[in-house]
C-alpha cells in the first residue's frame, strides 16, 4: 500500500484506540484495546476485571445456603437462571428430588429470564447501532415480567427465588394469571419489534455479514448460546443434556446460517418466541403440589410451624446458622442460560461450605471470539458486534 | 452416563496410550480421569481429534487447591464435552507447587482465558501460552487469591493509586 500513497513523508502505522471501560456500547465496564490500520481493526484485546468481586473466593466462605444470592449477581439479567444451575448442582451432590409443581415453575421462570434478558439485549443493542425506538418498547415489556418476579419471589432483581431443593414460594394463581396474559400478549410486541427491523434495510446493513465466525472456530473458542447456534450449529443443553424436566416439552432448536450479527439478532428474536411457547406449555403442566423437596436435613421447616413449634424453631434456627451439610464428591453442572453454557463446578468436602466452587459463564467464553469477530472490520462494526455477543460484565468477571 | 471403563473414550484411551489413564472416578453420573502432567497434552489432543468421541468443547478448566490434603498441592481439571455424543469427561491431573502444565491452547483455543484466570489465581504456570498476564486482578497485585492460604479479606488494600503504579496498605 506504500506506494499509493500520497505524500511519502507521512508515517504509516497502526494506531492502539482504547475504548472503555466507561463506553456506553461496552454494557458494563470492559475495556478493549483495538489496533487500527484507518479504520480497519487489526486487532481487538480484551481488558477485564473492573467488576471483579471474587465470588469463587466468597462462596467458599458461605454455606450452601448462603450462596444463592451471590450467583444473582453473576448474570444480572438472568438471576433465577443462575439459581437455577447452581441449585441443579448441590441436588445432585445431595441426591435430592424436586417435586414436579417445582420443577414447571423452574422452567416457566428460567424462560421468563430468557425473554426478560433478550429484551434487554435487544434495546440496548439497538439503540447501539442507531435505532431509538425500539429500546423503549423493549423496557415496557421487560416491565412487565418484572412485575410478575416481583409478585412471584419479592424482588425485582436479584429474586433469589430457586433455592435448592425447591422454589422459594408457591405460584400464586393471581401470579399464573398474569404470566399467562402476558404469555397471551407479548407475541403481539414480538411482531411490532420485527416490523421496526427485520426487514429495515438500514439494520440489515449494519449487520448482515457483518462479525461473521464458522462453527468449527466457535467451538474451538469455547463459544455456546445463541452465538453458537447463529452459526448453524445444531446444540442446545435443554435439548441434548435436558435438566429440571425440559425432555417433557415440545421445541425445536433455533439455527442461523451464516453466523453473523444479524443471524444472532434473528436467533434471539425466535428464542423468544418459542420461550413464550414452552411457558404456554408449563403453564397446562402446572398441578398442585409441594414446592419443596421431602428432606428434613437440607430443607428448613415452613414458617407457620417455626413460629408456633419450639422442635421446628430449632431445627429452622441449626439449618439456617450453621448450614446443612452435603457429602464430598464433585459435579459439574451446565444449563443454557440466555447467553450459553452455564456450568458450576463444586467440590464438596463434606461440610456445610463448598471447598471449591468454580462458574463457568458463557460471556467469558463468548467474549473471547471477540478478536476473531472483529478482524479486519471497520471501526463502527465493533459496537454491533460486542452488542450481538450479549456479554454481561458481571459473570465475566466474576 | 456410562459407568467405569464402559466409558467410551476411557477404552480408546487405554487402547492407544496403555497404563495413562492412572484412576478413573464415576460419582453423580460422571466420569473424571486422572493422569498425569506430562500426559494430559496427547490425552486432551486425542480425546479432541479422535472422529468417534470428537470432544470438542473445552467447557472450563478450573484449578483446586487440596493443601495439606494431598500430596500434591494443586488438581487442575478440565471439564471436556463432546457436542456429537452429548457426554462429558472430566480430565484431572495434580500438580505441584512452583510445577508447571503445558498449556492447551495449542489444542483448544478457548484454554487461553481460563489458563490465565488459573495462573492469576492459584499461581500455576502453563508452559508455552502466548500471554500468560493477569487477567481479573490488578498487574500490580501480590498473592493468588484463591489459594486456601490467602485470607478472605486479602493480605492487603490500596490506600492510593497514581501514575505508573498503587500504594498498598498491609493488613493485620
Amino acid at each position: 500500500m506504500a506506494e499509493t500513497r500520497l505524500n511519502p513523508q507521512v508515517r504509516t502505522e497502526t494506531m492502539i484506540l482504547h475504548m472503555g471501560p466507561q463506553h456506553p456500547s461496552t454494557h458494563g465496564v470492559l475495556r478493549v484495546d483495538l489496533e487500527l490500520d484507518g479504520e480497519v481493526i487489526q486487532r481487538a484485546i480484551p481488558y477485564l476485571g473492573h467488576l471483579h468481586r471474587g465470588i469463587e473466593k466468597l462462596a467458599e466462605n458461605k454455606t450452601f445456603h448462603q450462596v444463592i444470592p451471590l450467583t444473582d449477581r453473576l448474570d444480572y439479567l438472568g438471576p433465577m437462571v443462575n439459581n437455577l444451575g447452581y441449585a441443579l448442582a448441590v441436588e445432585r451432590l445431595l441426591g435430592l428430588q424436586v417435586p414436579e409443581r417445582s420443577q414447571v415453575i423452574r422452567v416457566i421462570m428460567a424462560e421468563l429470564t430468557r425473554i426478560q434478558s433478550h429484551l434487554v439485549w435487544m434495546g440496548t443493542h439497538v439503540l447501539d447501532i442507531g435505532a431509538m425506538s425500539p429500546i423503549m418498547y423493549c423496557f415496557r415489556e421487560r416491565e412487565q415480567i418484572l412485575d410478575i418476579f416481583e409478585m412471584v419471589a419479592g424482588a425485582r432483581m436479584n429474586p433469589s427465588y430457586i433455592r435448592v431443593g425447591g422454589v422459594n414460594g408457591d405460584l400464586m394463581s393471581a401470579a399464573r394469571d398474569k404470566i399467562a396474559m402476558f404469555a397471551e400478549t407479548f407475541p403481539k410486541h414480538i411482531k411490532e419489534y420485527e416490523d421496526l427491523l427485520t426487514n429495515n434495510p438500514i439494520w440489515i446493513n449494519r449487520t448482515k455479514r457483518v462479525g461473521t465466525i464458522t462453527a468449527e472456530e466457535a467451538i474451538d473458542l469455547g463459544t455456546t448460546g445463541p452465538t453458537l447456534r447463529s452459526c448453524g450449529y445444531k446444540w442446545d443443553l435443554r435439548k441434548t443434556n435436558p435438566y429440571s424436566g425440559y425432555e417433557t416439552y415440545q421445541f425445536d432448536i433455533i439455527l442461523g446460517k451464516n453466523g453473523d450479527v444479524y443471524d444472532r439478532y434473528w436467533v434471539r428474536i425466535e428464542e423468544m418466541k418459542q420461550s413464550i411457547d414452552l411457558i404456554k406449555q408449563g403453564l397446562k403442566k402446572l398441578k398442585p403440589g409441594p414446592i419443596y423437596a421431602d428432606e428434613a436435613k437440607v430443607i428448613p421447616p415452613i414458617k407457620e410451624k417455626v413460629m408456633t413449634d419450639i422442635g421446628a424453631l430449632i431445627h429452622h434456627f441449626k439449618i439456617i446458622s450453621e448450614g446443612f451439610k452435603v457429602p464430598e464428591g464433585e459435579v459439574y453442572q451446565a444449563i443454557e442460560t440466555p447467553r450459553g453454557e452455564l456450568g458450576f463446578y463444586i467440590v464438596s468436602d463434606g461440610s456445610s461450605k463448598p471447598y471449591r466452587f468454580k462458574i463457568k459463564t458463557p460471556s467469558f467464553m463468548n467474549l473471547m471470539a471477540l478478536d476473531t469477530l472483529a478482524k479486519g472490520r471497520l471501526l463502527a462494526d465493533i459496537v454491533a458486534i460486542i452488542g450481538s455477543m450479549d456479554i454481561v460484565l458481571g459473570e465475566i468477571d466474576k | 452416563m456410562s459407568i467405569n471403563k464402559e466409558h467410551p473414550a476411557i477404552k480408546k484411551l487405554e487402547q492407544a496410550f496403555p497404563g495413562v489413564v492412572k484412576k478413573i472416578i464415576t460419582a453423580f453420573g460422571e466420569t473424571g480421569i486422572i493422569v498425569d502432567k506430562d500426559d494430559v497434552k496427547r490425552v486432551c489432543r486425542l480425546l479432541k481429534e479422535d472422529k468417534e468421541l470428537r470432544f470438542d468443547l473445552l467447557s472450563d478448566l478450573a484449578g483446586v487447591d487440596y493443601q495439606g490434603k494431598k500430596e500434591k498441592r494443586f488438581e487442575l481439571v478440565y471439564q471436556l464435552y463432546s457436542t456429537r455424543t452429548h457426554q462429558r469427561l472430566r480430565v484431572k491431573t495434580e500438580v505441584g507447587e512452583n510445577e508447571s502444565v503445558p498449556t492447551m491452547t495449542t489444542v483448544w483455543k478457548a484454554a487461553d482465558w481460563p489458563e490465565r484466570e488459573c495462573h492469576e489465581m492459584f499461581g500455576i504456570e502453563f508452559e508455552g501460552h502466548p500471554g500468560l498476564m493477569r487477567l481479573l486482578t490488578i498487574e500490580e497485585f501480590n498473592g493468588f487469591p484463591l489459594r486456601k492460604d490467602f485470607p478472605l479479606l486479602g493480605k492487603a488494600e490500596i490506600i492510593a493509586g497514581f501514575e505508573g503504579g498503587v500504594q498498598w496498605r498491609k493488613r493485620d
